[in-house]
């Protein structure tokens, strides 16, 4: 297990420098003078401000040869220095930290509930297989994939708080600041992101179930007389998980990138929010931080899931 | 009739001193504001029309005295925590340097200016100073309110006035006032109570730009040199609430300022509540149901829940001016093929019927402009010379005076929103009719704005504005003149044009004021058909019914939350 560890964590260097050689790359693809675009400049302001894009143009490095400036850029990131945002002038980390906190939050209570929804509804839609039950949880996958996450909120918003007044319409306060308000708040937030990843969890739970309930020892298992039950979630569900954590890692690196849509109906202050601000005000410093935030959470998510696979199946460990 | 037409009536019998005719003339707050909202931002004002509420039923005290200082309508009980919801979140708390017109919703609670604008009677009141005088046409000075202190205890004096102005002034600031302010050439503290300001050249709009939050409130200098670039997020000002958060993508809180320097008018401390939290809401449906709900006590909302507002037992709606916002304009930009066509150009403009638009987009709570860029029921208001109204014939009829009888291809930007894509897209069919084929390129506001205004790349910009303005220079200034960053030429239109922005700017006599705006309107719409203005309608905000002094609230310039109070 640990040179699978150490093998893996090898291999996770190369991409994490292939990730920020991308978002650096960035820079290069900017349209015009890349200064002028991280200062928030127009062209025309550019050539009033010439000395000043010098300045800053030399402080970047971007006036070094390519690989130095990715050198330069890669050791302040490491620091944490992203620059400071063209809207509001305060640090970039300042800015996406306490977001990142917010979205973490809300990703893994949806996580929690995509699974609490996935795993049961997968399983009994395998173990029933073509049964109503079958049918109206495959229906209730493909409505979470087919209806759009904006429709759903305003609805469960104009239900639940304006018609039946039994949550808040939008907001967030941390459940660790204000229990009470806390979860109420995430509850409508976190049920549209846990249904919407339950849908792709549930077809993939079912379908790996189906093709594991149909092997020869589970086939064992029940004729060495082993109760239903514990034939299904030990020795059935362990062996179907693996292409269930496969969607799970995919899914943790989504909801760490923030949903910019739930965000903003809800108006929780996380990442994805700020990166639809940020986009429509071309604050280029924050969008190049944000960028590498959630190239390096998809990165990491899948190599937790790596770890994962070792865990549940030795094969992987050994082979 | 209500209220605001009185007022406006009122306002244009009176006899006027010069003293108050400057303040009316330089009621340019909007203007101000509106040009700024975009010059700092690269043009985030000219799409996003910001939703106002500014409430013209409601002139308290009419025309107070011309140097009184704007009073509580009515006396509040202190206490209680109140909530507004708005659309977007603040750029930075630095007064000096907001960024959209937006900002001053959440500095207004924080800062106060030398001068302050009531919205109802647009003249300049007394705020930070106590009075002002014009000791000639270039020198104005002003007595400064004794025993006034920054929310950090320093005080407030000439000293502040002159180091306030001159770090607005420096361009290092980037302040988002300092084209308003550029005539002034210095500021003098001539002893602790006193502040001189003298002029480059006379400008009769200068009063009103020193009386806004939005870029000339009030810093404190021992804040913004211990915070430097952080004091953004550390706001100091002298105004009724002292900064208590500033949650990023969420919301600002501030407190009451216990030593704060206003009274109602039975002498009772301003301000009543306790705290105001400022939310960004961003989707209308979810600001209307935090409104609904009693998550929030204010809101200024879209045209598609007014019906809605009206009707709910719990809600006060207060109405705006009229012609605030402009939810459609037509912008050409003279230098680029076919819009540098004459003909061509009143081809497109008589070709539109905006009235389909008022119906069908903005369910008729919009109205049609006959006229050019000033308020209705300003001062200035004129519907003459019109704007190219609705002729297909004569469309028709340029359209072979420009060599093209069987129409064209046309190339038109137009930005992200429902209602400004609805609308373009009417025109688009419009312009069909009279063999004008629209190709719609349909980038985000800022984007937009910089590819017709900064980069010049598209003939025609289908756009919004934030509003008509009463004080006419603001249209001069920031559409017409040469500098104006809303020219996507960047040269001057006609050298006569640019005399007239220079010479309405510096006129003091309201009569010959009107006629050299006539005559600009008359050079816009008619002879170089470059701006036309097609659709405004009044705004609405929307209060719960338990606020107090709701309707004294003003959405732009002073936003008067210290007179809110909670029943």
């Amino acid at each position: 297990m640990f040179a699978y560890l150490v093998r893996r964590l090898l291999q996770f260097i190369p991409v994490l420098i292939g990730v920020t050689f991308l978002v650096f790359s960035l820079t290069l693809l900017l349209p015009g003078d890349p200064v002028a675009s991280l200062l928030g400049l127009s062209e025309g302001q550019a050539q009033v401000d010439a000395e000043m894009v010098q300045r800053y143009r030399h402080e970047l490095g971007l006036d070094q040869p390519v690989p130095v400036q990715y050198g330069m850029w890669l050791g302040r990131a490491v620091r944490g220095d992203f620059g400071d945002s063209i809207k509001t002038r305060r640090p970039v980390a300042d800015e996406i930290l306490p977001r990142l906190k917010v979205t973490a939050q809300v990703s893994v209570a949806a996580l929690i509930v995509s699974l609490l929804i996935a795993l049961p509804a997968g399983v009994a839609g395998a173990v029933w297989r073509n049964s109503w039950l079958d049918r109206l949880i495959t229906m209730l996958a493909v409505a979470a994939v087919a209806v759009p996450s904006f429709w759903l909120a305003i609805m469960m918003i104009l239900l639940f708080a304006v018609q039946w007044q039994v949550l808040p319409p939008s907001g967030f306060v941390s459940p660790f600041d204000d229990p009470v308000r806390g979860l109420k708040l995430m509850v409508m937030p976190v049920l549209i992101l846990g249904w919407e990843g339950a849908a792709v969890l549930t077809r993939q739970t079912r379908s790996a179930m189906l093709e594991v309930l149909s092997q020869d020892y589970v086939r064992t298992a029940r004729a060495k007389g082993l109760a239903g039950r514990r034939v299904i979630w030990v020795h059935a569900l362990k062996n179907a998980m693996l292409p269930i954590i496969t969607i799970l890692g995919l899914r943790i690196g989504l909801l760490l990138g923030g949903s910019a849509i739930v965000e903003t109906i809800f108006t929780i202050p996380g990442i994805g929010r700020l990166l639809v601000s940020s986009i429509s005000t071309r604050d280029f410093p924050v969008i190049q931080a944000l960028v590498l935030v959630i190239g390096l959470s998809t990165v990491v998510a899948s190599l937790l899931t790596d770890i994962a696979y070792a865990l549940l199946d030795p094969r992987i460990r050994y082979r | 009739m209500d209220r605001a037409e009185n007022y406006w009536k009122g306002s244009r019998t009176r006899r006027i001193s010069r003293r108050s005719a400057l303040g009316l003339m330089g009621a340019g707050t909007l203007a101000a504001w509106l040009a700024a909202c975009g010059g700092a931002d690269k043009g985030s004002s000219s799409g996003s029309a910001p939703a106002p509420s500014t409430s013209a039923n409601a002139a308290p005290t009419q025309l107070a005295a011309a140097q009184g200082t704007v009073t509580a309508f009515q006396t509040g009980n202190t206490g209680g925590k109140f909530k507004l919801g708005v659309t977007l979140e603040p750029g930075t708390l630095d007064t000096a340097i907001p960024l959209s017109g937006g900002d001053t919703v959440f500095l207004s609670t924080m800062y106060n200016p030398l001068v302050t604008i009531d919205h109802f009677v647009p003249n300049p009141q007394l705020s930070l100073a106590q009075k002002w005088e014009i000791v000639d046409p270039t020198t104005i000075t002003f007595t400064i309110r004794p025993g006034v202190k920054f929310h950090d205890g320093t005080d407030f004096d000439a000293e502040s006035v002159k180091w306030n102005f001159t770090r607005i002034l420096d361009p290092a600031t980037k302040s988002a006032a300092r084209s308003n302010l550029i005539d002034i050439d210095r500021v003098e503290a001539v002893d602790k109570s006193t502040a001189k300001f003298i002029l480059k050249s006379p400008n009769a709009t200068l009063l009103t730009a020193i009386g806004t939050v939005y870029g000339a409130g009030m810093a404190s200098r021992t804040a913004v040199e211990k915070w430097g670039k952080e004091f953004t997020s550390h706001p100091v000002g002298t105004g009724p609430f002292v900064f208590d958060q500033w949650v990023p993508g969420s919301h600002v809180t501030v407190k009451r300022n216990p030593n704060y320097w206003e009274k109602d008018s039975a002498g009772k401390a301003l301000p009543y509540l306790d705290e105001v939290t400022i939310q960004a809401i961003p989707d209308d449906t979810v600001r209307f149901a935090n409104l609904q709900t009693g998550d929030i006590h204010y809101a200024a909302l879209n045209q598609k829940d007014w019906a809605a507002g009206d009707k709910h037992s719990d809600l006060t709606m207060i109405k705006g001016l009229p012609g605030i916002p402009v939810n459609s304009v037509l912008v050409f930009n003279l230098d680029k093929p076919p819009a540098d066509n004459l003909n061509l150009r009143k081809a497109m403009a008589f070709a539109l019927d905006p009235s389909v638009a008022t119906k069908n987009v903005y369910f008729g709570y919009a109205d049609v402009i006959k006229g050019g860029m000033r308020q209705p029921g300003s001062w200035a208001y004129s519907e003459t010379p019109g704007r190219p109204a609705y002729d297909v014939a004569k469309a028709k009829e340029f359209l072979a005076a420009a060599g093209v009888p069987n129409g064209l291809n046309l190339d038109v930007i137009t930005y992200t929103s429902p209602q400004i894509n609805q609308q373009t897209e009417i025109y688009q069919e419009q312009w069909a009719k009279v063999g004008i084929n629209a190709k719609i390129t349909t980038q985000d506001v800022t984007t937009s704005t910089d590819s017709f205004f900064v980069k010049g790349l598209f003939p025609v910009f289908s756009t919004s504005w934030g509003t008509t303005y009463f004080e006419p220079n603001g249209a001069a200034s920031y559409i017409y003149s040469k500098d104006a960053y809303y020219n996507p030429m960047h040269r001057a239109i006609t050298p006569e044009l640019e005399d007239l922005v220079v010479k309405g700017r510096q006129t003091y006599n309201l009569d010959e004021r009107k006629k050299i705006y006539d005559r600009i309107d008359q050079i816009v719409l008619v002879e170089q058909c470059y701006y036309i203005p097609l659709i405004y309608s009044t705004g609405r905000g929307y209060f719960r019914k338990n606020v107090g002094n709701a309707d004294i609230f003003t959405w732009f310039a002073a936003n008067r939350m210290q007179s809110l109070f909670l029943k």
